[in-house]
């Protein structure tokens, strides 16, 4: 009797997804089986076996593609890529956790744990053909991060970032799901396909409810995304998370809201297009120069990334409202170079910082002098800060560059200016901390501690480093990955 | 559906909140008032009342409410489940089991973590 509905389900296309659960239920037991408080250890060395099958049955599985659940969720190029790049993510953060949580002193299994949900959550939302599973989606990853940002609990900015976050993001979800009930209301099914058939069918009268319900949709990835006026939870959540959570919410859950926000406006909402792009016209002019203006006056290191994390994601709006297959592959590869240059970025401030015990830390004068005191180090800092300024050779230059070009190319020279400008400010404040590196004075000798540098650090900042300047020399093989997973929507 | 439509509901809201307003002011206006110490006093299902209602308790109790929770939407699921285990035959046999061994791992989490000791 269930035989179409089983075969409709293609379980085997989601073994990824699978894994991922599977890994989280084993990890759970080992942490229980593990003596207490000595857990962490195990749960860890589990936790990196299991995504490196999570990412080898991504890429065995790369060509069993197509919809699964019925059409719910969809397993094409552009899931490849973004399974690929959260799973990869989420491997590099773990590896550098274990030392991280121990000097915190909040050594419990759960951290890994949240992880593996959130990570679940992001790989839904990658793969969501349908609202509700977007809804799903955010919401797994967002309760997993609402407690990994307030996970260290004698911190009082820890506390209040995850308070903050909670409270903002429980009231956006509601406003998101208002939008999909609106949605509903509208076309009478949330599946992407089935709005936008019926949306282009309508041809000019587009009724009122669906412009409200797309416009609380977009309220939603806003919030997630951190973009302006959107964006109040970011700082001070990115603030007080613990560093490592902190690197890894910058980029894949940014990555993982950006690629349902594209999916679900490209496909669903692509009717409606014309009229977004104003909107998001004056997101991502507002996103790039608020997180600029606010990281200018920072004078610690881990709130300027913040900052500026807002930033990038206004550069990455511009690229989404070009509306082509361009400006999507641009976007694409912005998030693989972001993710790159950020973790190395907040790996270097985790290994720089003094004190964790500090409510705040991550002071700039801690920098003064680095570039004599370890000189690697500074030289990796300083490729990472050229690389978010968007200075050639660097990866991020071409980044930036895609994302310039797709923008002048579909017509929107105005904001592309506009873009170069924010670049050239932020230049200012990441060059600074360069300055900082450079400077050689007495009294930064005498506050110099001993940097905490761990060699799992040292492999992944220079994992990311490498990464960075092949990237930045060779940028074809990734603009091409990036152009060939964005195929199937455009 | 046109929003004129939906005016006969915005006139029963309009009825309904209309007569609760004129019942409460009608009960005000004629009512007698006659108070007395009992009356005045809290009431808790017709026993006297114990102290002060604002007063904290401990965590536990969440904590126990929490995973109660849990465990009893379970038995919301099992039950349609149970009544219809012949049409659904082994398709719901599997999803029932896969549901619940997710939710036996996390029995067994809490209960190793001490959840389930009140001490």
């Amino acid at each position: 009797m269930f035989d179409s509905l089983i075969a409709d389900m293609h379980v085997s296309r989601l073994i990824p997804e699978i894994f991922v659960i599977g890994l989280a239920l084993v990890a759970i037991l080992v942490d229980v089986v593990l003596p207490r408080g000595r857990s962490t250890r195990g749960v860890q060395i589990t936790v990196l076996i299991g995504l490196f099958a999570v990412i080898a049955a991504t890429v065995l599985g790369k060509e069993n593609t197509g919809e699964a659940f019925g059409g719910m969720v969809v397993v094409d190029g552009f899931t490849f890529f973004f399974r690929l790049l959260l799973a990869i993510i989420t491997f590099l953060v773990v590896l550098v956790s274990e030392h991280y949580i121990e000097r915190l002193n909040i050594r419990i299994a759960e951290y890994y744990l949240l992880l593996l949900f959130s990570l679940f959550g992001m790989l839904l939302m990658a793969m969501a053909q349908d609202l509700l599973i977007v809804f799903l989606g955010i919401e797994t990853m967002s309760v997993s991060l609402y407690a990994l940002v307030g996970l260290s609990r004698q911190k009082h900015t820890s506390n209040e970032g995850a308070i903050k976050y909670f409270l903002l993001g429980a009231f956006t979800t509601a406003i998101f799901v208002y939008g999909i009930a609106l949605m509903f209301g509208v076309v009478g099914s949330t599946n992407i396909n089935d709005i936008v058939t019926f949306l282009s069918g309508l041809g000019d009268s587009m009724p009122l409810l669906a412009w409200a319900g797309a416009g609380l949709i977009l309220i939603g990835f806003g919030f997630k995304a951190a973009l302006v006026p959107f964006h109040w939870w970011s700082p001070d959540a990115y603030e007080g998370a613990p560093t490592t959570i902190t690197a890894f919410m910058s980029t894949a859950p940014k990555a993982a809201a950006f690629a349902a926000f594209l999916r679900v406006f490209y496909i669903a909402f692509g009717e409606m297009w014309g009229e977004w792009t104003v909107v998001l016209w004056w997101i991502a002019v507002l996103t790039m120069t608020f997180g600029n203006l606010l990281a200018l006056r920072q004078d610690s290191v881990k709130r300027m990334l913040a900052f500026s994390s807002i930033t990038h994601a206004g550069y990455l709006v511009i690229a989404l409202l070009t509306f082509d297959r361009i400006g999507a592959a641009a976007m694409l590869f912005y998030l693989v170079v972001y993710a790159l240059m950020n973790l190395g970025a907040f790996l270097i401030a985790i290994a720089v910082n003094r004190d964790e015990s500090e409510e705040k830390g991550y002071w700039f004068d801690d920098y003064k002098g680095l570039v004599f005191r370890k000189p690697a180090l500074a030289l990796a800092m300083l490729v990472f800060m050229l690389a978010l300024a968007g200075i050639p050779p660097t990866a991020g230059f071409f980044g930036k560059y895609y994302i310039f070009a797709s923008a002048v190319n579909a017509g929107f020279v105005g904001l592309a200016v506009i873009g170069v400008l924010n670049s050239a400010v932020s230049v200012y404040y990441y060059l600074r901390l360069v300055v900082y590196m450079f400077l050689r004075d007495r009294e930064a000798r005498e506050r110099e501690g001993p940097l905490w540098i761990t060699d799992e650090i040292t492999n992944v900042v220079f994992l990311c480093l490498v990464l960075v300047l092949l990237v930045g020399l060779f940028p074809d093989a990734l603009l091409t990955f990036a152009t060939n997973s964005v195929k199937m929507l455009l | 559906m046109t929003p004129g439509d939906y005016l006969p509901i915005l006139i029963v809201f309009g009825i309904v909140g209309g007569f609760a307003y004129f019942s409460l002011a009608l009960t005000h206006l004629l009512g007698p008032r006659r108070y007395a110490p009992i009356k005045q006093d809290t009431y808790e299902c017709g026993v006297d009342y114990v102290g002060d209602s604002r007063q904290r308790f401990s965590v536990k109790f969440y904590l126990v409410a929490v995973l109660f929770l849990i465990f009893d939407l379970e038995v919301v699921f099992m039950y349609p489940w149970a009544v219809n285990v012949r049409t659904l035959g082994w398709f719901g046999f599997v999803t029932m089991t896969i549901f619940l061994v997710l939710l036996t791992v996390g029995l067994l989490y809490e209960w190793k973590k001490g959840a389930l000791e009140w001490e």
